[in-house]
């Protein structure tokens, strides 16, 4: 959300019953974006890069961007330094390590990536799977770390999705009067 | 807790603006002023108030109010108004992790505190870490704890419900527990005189099992809420869904905006819409002039004096230099939160009170009451997708009791009752997680709202039972050198078969409302005594000094100028929550404290 955005939502806020400052303060959350020069903290530079390509075809560039765009790459990467503990987060890049030697050269090209991305979700989500099978377990991992991530990041929340206003106590509304979900 | 690295200065929150808050400008200087105070060695007081939470912010604004000199002391750390909420307003990706607590740290500090469903890196520094104040598990407890000024009424979910008259009268209709010594005429005006104050959201009913209070507007229902309530209203004449009643101001009241609804109250609240101490009723205390605040202050012991047979002061150790302290005061209101006030009076031992202070009934620790929860019910409804909404809401909907009120409502499995708290929501885009499908379509329809679903969470009221109780430890001792508390607290019969109940009454309500795919669960395991955070009684109230520790104005039975009113007071828990009610009976006691002061009395 830019600084005008953020004021004409704040247009919303019924008898304008904010101070000042609580507006500043709304309005400190709509700054830079992440730095560009990130520096690895789990993942090389290899498994990263197909992370990112994976979680790419899952939420791709469309008029806004996708994944990558929106930083998710560098929030699995940060998840898995900083969130999981260790063993957990080595298992998960051992199957991603074992779906790129599987692939070989195919995870390079996205056309062929695309079609191995969606024959992984095919199979996580088709009748009867085996919740065990590790492919599936790591699949499913991976795209619930691509949702939550591109969806709390400021590209998912503010530009594919409605940040929630403030100010608005109506709860039974039309949904035309918004378009689009609200993020959270 | 020092400031986190990621916390820009930046985003701080100044103190409002003086236009729409002056009464609260002046008071907060004050207030600060008070806190780096030094206390002298045999230092007085008036008053004393153990705690600094949702009872002890109360007691501290009436003893204020009413002209007495009171020192607040509080084991946990400063927390101020404004400057404190360094996490207001921040949305996931400015918070590490995007607001997710590593599970390595969970594990490590937060085993306990970390199941409570608004935990998260936002919230996190407002609990207590386990590991640093342990305590003994007897039969498995989640004590729910936040220490620093302000107390657990910085998080609290607001919900706001009156007890009724048969509440008052329940222990003595079935014989469980002892006779309340007040009834609900004697609170009544209390509840009005403080929610007058609060400032509570709600609607009028008209119920006699859940009367109505002072209330400012409701909040909205959605679409499948109203719905809901039509159909449930309509295939159950006995049963009513009410919008939440919340200590949420949904108009301005003295100088306090109305909500603007972030929906993150927890967070802070820099227009002090939502209701806590540390906004509200310590800036009252402040503004008189006559509180000084004392964080860091753990207190060990209340002292007693045998020649007088009163409550001379307390013993404090100074959690920053260890250092140990004494101090004096007329009277001493214990408002440390139900177990932590329980904790002290048990370590309270001399001569006279082997046992702790005011035990001479023997029953201190006793009578350990919760609510009763994981019983609930979800269902979806592809009804209503033209409808949405523009609001967090802080607040859901209430379903009232309904049982055991009356000869037609009687029930021969249980006694008393339970209820239900609720509420309704549009899925999210998380829902793509559990979801087929990649690529560009996917992601084009996580951009719409996804389903309703609604959800009912029962509450029960559980029994007084003399085996519920907490005591201190006799080997174990937390880094200050005070005994650990054992708790040892489990559900009863009366308990379980009330489940079966609110399993079956809510699985039969939202089939009623047509929900689909209807999911009711009745977890007990996963609740334990505690993790409804309605912790009551063992120190309760009743007419007998043989068989309570307080009497009818929260006063002990047998030390005169010790009052008690937090939620040790409690002779029993009824179904509502119960923060209201404690602050009701704390503004009653401080009435009748002061009046029994200028007596002569204490
Ligand atoms: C997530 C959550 C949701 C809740 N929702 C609701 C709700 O919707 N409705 C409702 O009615 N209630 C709710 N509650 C419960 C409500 O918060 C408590 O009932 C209320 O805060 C209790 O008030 P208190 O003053 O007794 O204790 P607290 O508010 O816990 O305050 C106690 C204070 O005493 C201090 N203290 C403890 N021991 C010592 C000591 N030895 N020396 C000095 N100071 C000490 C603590 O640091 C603390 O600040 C909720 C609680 C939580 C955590």
């Amino acid at each position: 959300m830019n600084r005008r955005e953020a004021l004409s939502r704040i247009g919303l806020i019924a008898g304008g019953t904010l101070s000042a400052s609580t507006l500043s303060g709304l309005l400190a959350g709509c700054s830079t974006p992440p730095a560009q020069d990130y520096v690895l903290q789990f993942l090389s530079k290899e498994q990263f890069d197909l992370i990112g390509s994976m979680a790419n075809q899952i939420i791709p560039d469309t008029d806004t961007p996708g994944a990558v765009g929106a930083g998710v790459d560098r929030f699995i990467d940060n998840m898995l330094a900083n969130y999981y503990p260790a063993a957990e987060s080595h298992l998960f890049v051992s199957h991603l390590d074992a779906f790129a030697l599987a692939y070989g050269q195919d995870v390079k090209d996205p056309t062929s990536l695309r079609n191995l991305v969606q024959r992984q979700d095919d199979a996580a989500f088709s009748a009867g799977h085996d919740e065990q099978d590790p492919a599936i377990q790591f699949y499913k991992k991976l795209k619930g770390l691509v949702v939550s991530g591109y969806y709390t990041s400021e590209v998912g929340m503010t530009t594919e999705l409605n940040l929630k206003p403030y100010g608005d106590s109506r709860m039974d509304i039309s949904v035309e009067d918004v378009g689009i979900s609200w993020s959270n | 807790m020092g400031t986190h690295a990621w916390i820009s200065p930046s985003r701080t929150l100044e103190y409002p603006g003086p236009i729409e808050f002056v009464p609260f400008t002046a008071l907060l200087s004050r207030l600060s002023s008070g806190l780096t105070m030094h206390l002298h060695k045999r230092e007085e007081f008036d008053a004393i108030v153990v705690g600094s939470g949702m009872s002890g912010g109360f007691a501290a604004k009436e003893l204020c109010e009413k002209g007495l000199k009171t020192l607040v002391l509080d084991r946990g750390v400063h927390f101020e108004h404004g400057s404190s909420f360094i996490t207001e307003h921040k949305r996931p990706f400015e918070l590490p992790r995007n607001g997710r607590v590593p599970v390595t740290e969970v594990e490590e500090h937060y085993k306990t505190q970390g199941k409570v469903y608004l935990f998260s890196e936002a919230t996190k520094r407002l609990f207590v870490k386990d590991d640093e104040q342990p305590y003994v598990q007897e039969k498995p407890y989640d004590w729910i704890r936040a220490n620093q000024v302000g107390g657990r009424s910085l998080m609290w979910a607001r919900q706001t419900y009156r007890w009724s008259p048969m509440d008052f009268e329940s222990n003595l209709r079935d014989g469980h527990g002892v006779d309340w010594p007040i009834r609900y005429k004697d609170i009544e005006p209390w509840y009005d005189y403080v929610e007058s104050f609060v400032g509570v959201s709600g609607q009028k009913e008209g119920l006699p099992q859940l009367p109505d209070g002072k209330f400012l507007p409701p909040m909205e229902m959605t679409a499948v809420e109203k719905h809901a309530k039509q159909a449930i209203e309509s295939a159950f004449s006995d049963r009513t869904m009410t919008i939440g009643r919340c200590a949420v101001l949904t108009s301005q009241l003295n100088g306090r905006a109305p909500c603007h609804y972030c929906g993150e109250c927890e967070r802070g609240c820099s227009t002090r819409s939502f209701f806590s101490a540390v906004s509200v009723s310590l800036p009252a205390a402040a503004a008189t002039g006559n509180l000084t605040i004392r964080p860091n202050s753990i207190v060990e012991s209340v002292i007693y004096d045998p020649s007088t047979n009163r409550a001379t002061g307390v013993r404090v150790i100074d959690a920053l230099t260890l250092e140990t302290l004494e101090v004096f005061a007329k009277i001493v209101f214990m408002c440390a939160s139900t177990l932590g006030t329980t904790q002290i009076m048990l370590n309270s031992k001399s001569a006279a009170f082997p046992d702790g202070i005011a035990n001479g009934s023997g029953v201190l620790g006793h009578y350990l009451g919760d609510h009763h929860m994981g019983v609930s019910a979800s269902g979806f409804t592809e009804d209503f997708n033209d409808r949405y909404y523009a609001a967090s809401r802080p607040n859901g909907i209430y379903i009232p009791r309904f049982r055991n009120l009356d000869a037609r409502s009687a029930r021969t499995d249980y006694v008393r009752g339970f209820a239900y708290q609720g509420s309704s929501w549009r899925l999210g885009p998380g829902r793509g997680a559990a979801q087929a499908g990649i690529g560009s379509d996917f992601k084009n329809s996580l951009r719409k709202p996804g389903p309703w679903e609604m959800q009912l969470w029962g509450y029960g009221e559980t029994l007084p039972r003399f085996e519920n109780h907490c005591r201190l430890s006799s080997t174990e001792v937390d880094q200050w050198g005070i005994p650990q508390l054992v708790l040892s607290a489990d559900w009863g019969d009366n308990e379980k078969a009330m489940r079966k109940d609110t399993a079956a009454c809510a699985g039969e309500m939202m089939e009623a409302a047509g929900f689909k795919n209807i999911q009711v669960t009745d977890d007990i395991e996963g609740n334990p005594h505690g993790l409804a955070i309605h912790e009551m009684g063992t120190a309760r109230m009743g007419r007998d000094k043989q068989t309570s520790v307080l009497n009818g104005f929260n006063q002990a039975h047998d030390v005169p100028n010790l009052f008690v009113t937090d939620g040790a007071c409690m002779a029993s828990t009824a179904v509502q929550n119960p923060s209201i009610t404690y602050m009701a009976l704390t503004a009653r006691a401080v009435d009748y404290a002061v009046t029994e002061i200028q007596n002569g009395r204490i």
